[in-house]
């Protein structure tokens, strides 16, 4: 555990020299670095709900929801957005802990379901309230930092290491034994004496106020939003896809998954000929990495370079994959 | 892994800035006249892919037709015009940082583009941080005209929203309708437009009688329709997208509503519309009509149906034409790399657009550097689009 | 209160799509247990082979618009016969592989398919939307204090003809029998000697096949364009997640409970149009935190 701890802190310091390396005067290079680390906090956050077996569609909307309130406390309390992100901090963690208590009995894709039909009630909302959110027209405040990308990069970074502290602090912890019994079978879990009401809100909870910090950071980096793009589902989307690609359950794997897919992403949409169809080759990369490397590429690494694969945080012995699936036997 | 996340983060970077560098010059498609002088590169903005596809590829073909026709004539001073496009996904982020791509790394002379209010919001920061000379086509919410107030560099062609209306409401006021029911598209376009004809139409003597608003692409109106037809209105306003128009016409007949005006203003109607028949009737706003009676406009249709083997989609295509015409001719003007003189020659723009006016940049409410200011209104006549207000391009009268 | 018999009548016919997009969905669902995120694509792949026909039948074989019956009489079995091989297809070669594997991996499957579907869509058959000018669309028919669309009647019989046939499939032939005992307990109907592997391709060729052919209904309804898929596939994982789990019968209700719903709300209620999606989902919800397991009990 160390070795993992000291590997992550490594690549902290990697992180945080890249403006040293002359990246940091290429704005457009910036920002694709602001938003990675965006992405892959937002995709840290998802990965620990999924260890407790849960499909969570609502962390686009904890984003959206930590986007609003920054923006909200600047136009209604000239809140500066570095004061905006505790309270969107605590405005996630409220909201989370209600809906975590109301979906503890949904599994599956019920939960899935009720959690996508709550991002969209969120949308809804800051929809038709256009004298509190600006509605359709949407809101609007200064840019963070005056726009100066680097300054916002070291402010992205902190709030990765928040996702990062709460993906490793999960991970090495008694929490760990909980989430991973809680996935493979509520019941035994519960008999085997794990809390699982309490286990399932709190990272529930934990993992929504990440998302949302993710969110209230998006905001003033971006200066303007609407209840359309604050709360795109494609955000859900791409909180899940990452991990997933990358290898569930694991730090390592979000944070792979986020660079590999989002840089891939980024040189479709400007390379001939994928110019137009980089988004076909995406589906077509997810489809094949489920198919062919299920445990992501993080899985890949493990098989291939065990040594790698051991610095990664390796899997415990007799580990559970995942709840099985469908609903028979 | 944290090697191999550095690597892959380092990879991922130097492969986006390849992508910048290398991909661009690489598409910027041919037909340049063979000449020794350095390309002039210029940059787009457009939502090639995602829900607005359709209408950033019209863009881009717009484009794509005027500088062809550009470097055919030579070019700007002998130099072929090169144009980069870039595709904002219709994600705010991602046009920041073609932003970012075009004006950092391209370095490109003018960044041209733009179809979403929203999208063109992110943006303000950005440009005012470069201030880079910008001729804009798209955006017409008022937010953002304010957003750009005192940015000289900053060039807008299409009508503001405010402008759209005055058109809108000049064109009610000629007809002899005094009760209007609204139904509008939840979104920021259609809320934007309905608010300001609910303000104004009062103001001349016109009463709006009911309001009402829906989630674009539903496809099912009745009830909203059956309020508003409760509500004794004759006329009917109505702000939605293209898929919207034919079920609600469609299920207007089914509850047995026959307003006696219907005037819809999408961006675009949906293609072969004309032809369906609960089109008959219906009027609308619209900066262009393939049926413009305007020779610039005339000259454009033909030319683009020669290069593309179909009509025009939408008056985009049309609106990107002209915004490389008068950049490349203001280019002409003032040379590279010098923006004072840009603007002025931008400023001196007197073009015979295929849009029909002449175009001439003029103050608006709030910016120095407005374009177009006025839409037409056309009703559908026997399957044609005939104009029929302002008097003075009108091919027909209201029916 | 003049709109209310409108308004049922409306919501009861709208509910009839409903049923058959939603139908499709809960047989792999609820045989399979597998979660199709890409259902909708196969509705909008559907949709566009009903508009071909149409367009093949109107323009170069000069029947002009009144095609529209023929449409759908020669779509539907045409769009499902050609989804049921595409499904039994990608069964074979996706999801097959995944059976064994966690939920998550299915749902990423389909997810990941329903983007390149649509994408794939986007750049094939181009972004713009279509319409079909189905003469029959707009031709209006009196039913008692309101007037309907041919083609909304249209829509709502053959629908429910179509979900009731499949009902009788399950409830009466062998084959359905088999998917039945299936969708209840695999390893009972192993047990029992149902070839398993045959009847989760069956399944999904039929739930692809059920797509299609609310796809080719949905010509007559709304444009036809690539997105299409997204506008239904939230709707009819609704109307499954009410009806419950591999409650397959259940379907019929739940799509009827949420047509009248709708209507209900969009009519009645203040500012009903534009919030009605996200009432509709705050119905959801609040179904789902009082029964975790739908409206009806799962049976078979």
């Amino acid at each position: 555990m160390r070795r993992e701890l000291a590997a992550w802190a490594a690549f902290l310091v990697l992180v945080a020299a890249l403006p040293l390396s002359g990246i940091g005067s290429d704005r457009y290079l910036m920002l694709l670095a602001n938003v990675m680390l965006m992405f892959m906090a937002l995709a840290l956050s998802w990965d620990v709900v999924a260890r407790t077996g849960q499909l969570s569609l609502a962390h686009g909307a904890f984003f959206g929801l930590g986007a609003y309130t920054v923006a909200l406390g600047h136009k209604y309390a000239a809140l500066h957005p570095l004061l905006g992100l505790p309270l969107a901090a605590l405005a996630g963690a409220l909201v989370a802990l209600a809906l975590g208590i109301v979906t503890l009995r949904l599994r599956g894709i019920y939960f899935a379901i009720a959690t996508l039909a709550f991002a969209e009630v969120l949308r809804t909302v800051a929809l038709q309230l256009p004298d509190l959110t600006g509605g359709p027209v949407g809101i609007s405040m200064p840019p963070l930092f005056d726009g100066d990308r680097v300054a916002s990069y070291y402010l992205a970074i902190a709030i990765f290491v928040a996702a990062l502290a709460l993906s490793l602090g999960v991970r090495h912890s008694r929490a760990h034994y909980a989430v991973t019994a809680i996935r493979a079978n509520e019941t035994v879990a519960a008999v085997m004496g794990v809390n699982v009401v309490r286990t399932k809100v709190l990272t529930f909870t934990a993992s929504a106020v990440v998302a949302t910090l993710a969110g209230a950071f998006y905001m003033p980096f971006i200066t303007h939003t609407d209840p359309h793009d604050a709360f795109d589902i494609s955000r859900s989307v791409a909180a899940l896809v990452f991990p997933i690609f990358g290898g569930l359950y694991t730090t390592a794997g979000p944070v792979l998954g986020t660079v590999v897919l989002r840089a891939f992403e980024e040189y479709l949409r400007v390379t001939p000929p994928w110019k137009e169809g980089y988004q076909v080759v995406y589906g077509a990369v997810i489809v094949i990495a489920v198919l062919f490397i299920p445990r992501g590429v993080l899985g890949l690494v493990q098989r291939y370079a065990p040594r790698a694969g051991a610095l990664l945080g390796r899997r415990p012995r007799g580990s559970v994959p995942g709840t099985p699936s469908g609903p028979r036997s | 892994m944290r090697r191999i996340t550095a690597l892959l983060v380092a990879a991922g970077l130097v492969a986006g800035a390849c992508g910048g560098g290398t991909g661009p010059s690489a598409q910027a498609t041919s037909a340049a006249p063979t000449t020794a002088a350095k390309p002039i590169k210029l940059g787009a903005i457009l939502p090639l892919t995602g829900p607005s596809a359709a209408t950033g590829q019209d863009m881009k073909d717009g484009y794509e037709l005027a500088r062809e026709q550009i470097n055919a004539a030579g070019g700007v001073k002998g130099a072929p015009v090169e144009v980069v496009y870039e595709d904002d996904k219709n994600d705010p982020a991602t046009a920041v940082g073609s932003f970012e791509k075009l004006v950092n790394s391209e370095k490109v002379e003018v960044l041209m583009g733009g179809l979403a209010s929203t999208i063109t919001a992110a943006l303000i920061e950005p440009a005012k941080k470069a201030q880079v000379p910008m001729a804009w086509t798209g955006a017409a919410a008022t937010t953002v005209e304010k957003g750009f107030e005192g940015q000289d560099w900053f060039f807008h062609y299409h009508p503001w929203e405010y402008q759209n209306a005055e058109s809108g409401l000049a064109f009610l006021k000629s007809t002899p309708y005094k009760k209007f029911a609204i139904a509008h598209e939840d979104g920021l376009f259609g809320k934007g437009g309905a608010d300001l004809n609910k303000a104004a139409l009062p103001q001349q003597g016109q009463e709006v009688v009911a309001t009402e608003a829906f989630k674009t692409g539903s496809t099912d109106f009745t009830a909203l329709l059956n309020r508003l037809k409760a509500s004794g209105a004759e006329a009917f306003l109505v702000v939605p997208f293209a898929g919207d128009m034919i079920p609600m016409l469609t299920q207007m007949r089914e509850i047995g509503w026959q307003p006696k005006l219907i005037y819809a203003s999408p961006p675009s109607f949906p293609p072969n519309f004309g032809q369906s028949p609960v089109a008959e009737g219906v009027a609308g706003l619209t900066l262009w009509t393939t049926d413009i009676p305007a020779e610039a406009s005339k000259k454009f249709v033909a030319d683009f149906q020669k290069k593309y083997s179909k009509p025009p989609v939408s008056y985009w295509s049309a609106l990107a034409y002209t915004n490389l015409v008068t950049v490349a001719d203001a280019l002409k003007k003032s040379g590279t790399g010098n923006k004072a003189a840009w603007i002025k020659a931008m400023e001196e723009t007197n073009y015979a657009s295929p849009i029909g006016p002449t175009l001439k940049f003029a103050p608006s409410q709030t910016i120095k550097h407005q374009g177009f200011t006025r839409l037409v209104s056309f009703q559908w006549q026997g399957g044609k689009q005939q104009i029929v207000f302002p008097a003075e391009l009108a091919t027909a009268k209201l029916k | 209160m003049e709109a209310l018999p409108q308004t049922l009548l409306f919501g009861i016919l709208r509910s009839g799509l409903y049923a058959l997009s939603a139908l499709g969905l809960a047989i792999s669902l609820g045989v399979i247990g597998v979660v199709n995120f890409a259902h909708g694509e196969f509705v909008m792949l559907g949709a566009y082979l009903g508009f071909w026909l149409y367009v093949v039948l109107s323009g170069p074989l000069g029947l002009g618009p009144e095609v529209s019956p023929l449409v759908i009489v020669l779509g539907i079995p045409l769009s499902a016969i050609v989804l049921f091989a595409l499904g039994r297809g990608i069964f074979r070669f996706t999801l097959r592989p995944l059976l064994g594997r966690r939920e998550l991996d299915q749902m990423l499957l389909t997810f990941g398919l329903a983007i390149l579907v649509q994408n794939l869509a986007v750049i094939v058959l181009s972004p713009q939307a279509l319409d079909a000018n189905l003469g029959w669309r707009f031709e209006l028919l009196p039913v008692g204090p309101v007037s309907v669309t041919y083609a909304r009647l249209a829509a709502f019989a053959v629908s429910m003809a179509l979900v009731v046939g499949v009902y009788a499939l399950l409830a009466r032939s062998q084959l359905g029998k088999q998917m039945r005992a299936v969708a209840q307990n695999r390893l009972g109907a192993q047990v029992v000697g149902i070839n398993v592997d045959r009847v989760y391709e069956i399944a999904f060729g039929l739930s692809l096949a059920l797509a299609g052919a609310a796809g080719v209904m949905y010509v007559f309804q709304t444009q036809v364009s690539p997105f299409l898929g997204l506008a239904t596939i939230l709707k009819a994982f609704s109307i499954v997640v009410l009806a419950g789990l591999g409650n397959l019968f259940g379907v019929l209700w739940a799509s009827l409970l949420l047509g009248i719903a709708e209507q209900l709300v969009s009519q009645y209620v203040p500012g009903g149009a534009a919030l009605r999606d996200g009432l509709f989902f705050l119905i959801i919800f609040a179904v789902l935190v009082v029964r975790p397991g739908g409206l009806r009990r799962a049976h078979g």
